[in-house]
């Protein structure tokens, strides 16, 4: 019997931050879907904790030696309706973070595509800044203690004009998900090997 | 018609000999298939990395065909370009990896290679900033050709694909 739309359910929670030059970090997410899709439970759109590796402040701005993560253990828990599977959801990371002068600063960007298949998944995903187009810009947001930014962070998550931006990456966030599809078989697709009979 | 989704990620690269890479990539595919949504080029951004082990790229991939025929079935195919100091894409390596036929997801390396010259071509080209590029780039996926050249061997790009399949169990057909 076909259906007419099929479900995805994300459960899972944006566990860590690894940045080995910043600390007291937090990250925001949202969501980024195709035309096809509608989230029809859950937050599409969320902001962490701000976390320190360690308790022991760092007067630096610096991490501490013994590089720790910043944990967020922060939950995500979202379920999507969808009628083609064009347009997958994505999960865009910001990170941000205070420069020496407490200044909050963006410390990474980043794009989850979430699985395709069922189970649980763990994603290690790298993160990384815009650079100034220039040495002059760069040395002037530099001054001005405003580093380069995109100006709408699901720019990450997508393919167009990706080719005129020059980054430096850094850093990497770990995220666990659960993932469950409905409907999805009987929708007429296959997203995992068929077992022998 | 059979569906195919190719969604996923071209995660980065590694091993290269040299960091601040970026990546053009393209979705060839039989005449049989038809694109029905998607970007089947594009080109990544430069990563000039804090760790110059690993570039990252990030970029997303997302394609939906619809298709008579599984000959033809898709491949994906690379070209590096490394930037240098006077902010100029070089060449840097070429690759070709098949889309893989089975459902779910999957973590593709491809190797990647670049033609060479001969030592003193190789010298002077050195010295004026060019590097020897392939004119048809066809032939990074097809098998002809291809015993004309020297290559040395590059990096590895690093992909992560999910494939999504419909209606081929109707036709009688196991991926």
């Amino acid at each position: 019997m076909a259906s007419s739309f099929f479900s995805l359910l994300v459960n899972g929670q944006i566990e860590a931050g690894y940045f080995p030059s910043y600390d007291n970090l937090y990250c925001k997410f949202s969501t980024l879907n195709g035309p096809d899709w509608v989230v029809v439970s859950g937050v599409e759109e969320g902001i962490t904790q701000q976390s320190l590796s360690s308790p022991i402040p760092s007067f630096t701005g610096q991490p501490h030696t013994l590089a720790r993560p910043c944990v967020w253990n922060f939950p995500l828990d979202l379920a999507f309706k969808a009628t083609n599977a064009y347009g997958w959801p994505q999960l865009i990371l910001t990170v941000y973070g205070p420069d020496a002068l407490g200044r909050d600063v963006v410390r990474g960007y980043g794009s989850i595509r979430l699985p395709r298949t069922p189970g649980i998944h763990t994603i290690y995903t790298p993160m990384f800044v815009p650079l100034a187009s220039t040495y002059f810009n760069g040395f002037l947001s530099w001054i001005r203690g405003r580093l380069p930014e995109f100006r709408d962070s699901r720019f990450v998550g997508r393919s167009e004009g990706r080719d005129v931006v020059c980054v430096r990456s850094q850093g990497t966030v770990k995220v666990t998900v659960n993932i469950g599809t409905k409907d999805m078989e009987r929708f007429g697709y296959v997203n995992r090997p068929l077992k022998a009979k | 018609m059979a569906e195919v989704h190719i969604i996923g990620t071209i995660a980065g690269a590694s091993s290269f000999p040299q960091p601040h890479l970026s990546c053009k990539w393209k979705i060839v595919a039989g005449e049989s298939w038809r694109l029905l949504e998607g970007d089947t080029e594009g080109m990544t951004q430069v990563d000039m990395p804090e760790d110059p082990r690993f570039s990252v790229w990030s970029h997303p991939i997302d394609l939906h065909y619809g298709t008579k025929s599984v000959t033809g079935w898709p491949k994906l195919q690379v070209q590096v370009y490394r930037r240098d100091w006077r902010g100029r894409n070089e060449l840097y390596g070429y690759g070709f990896t098949h889309i893989p036929t089975t459902p779910g997801d999957h973590t593709l390396d491809v190797a990647t290679w670049r033609p060479v010259l001969s030592f003193w071509d190789e010298l002077s080209s050195y010295f004026f900033g060019t590097v020897p590029a392939l004119k048809n780039t066809d032939m990074v996926h097809t098998p002809t050709d291809r015993f004309r050249l020297t290559t040395c061997s590059m990096g590895t790009v690093h992909v992560e694909l999910g494939i999504v399949l419909r209606n081929f169990e109707g036709y009688g057909v196991a991926m």
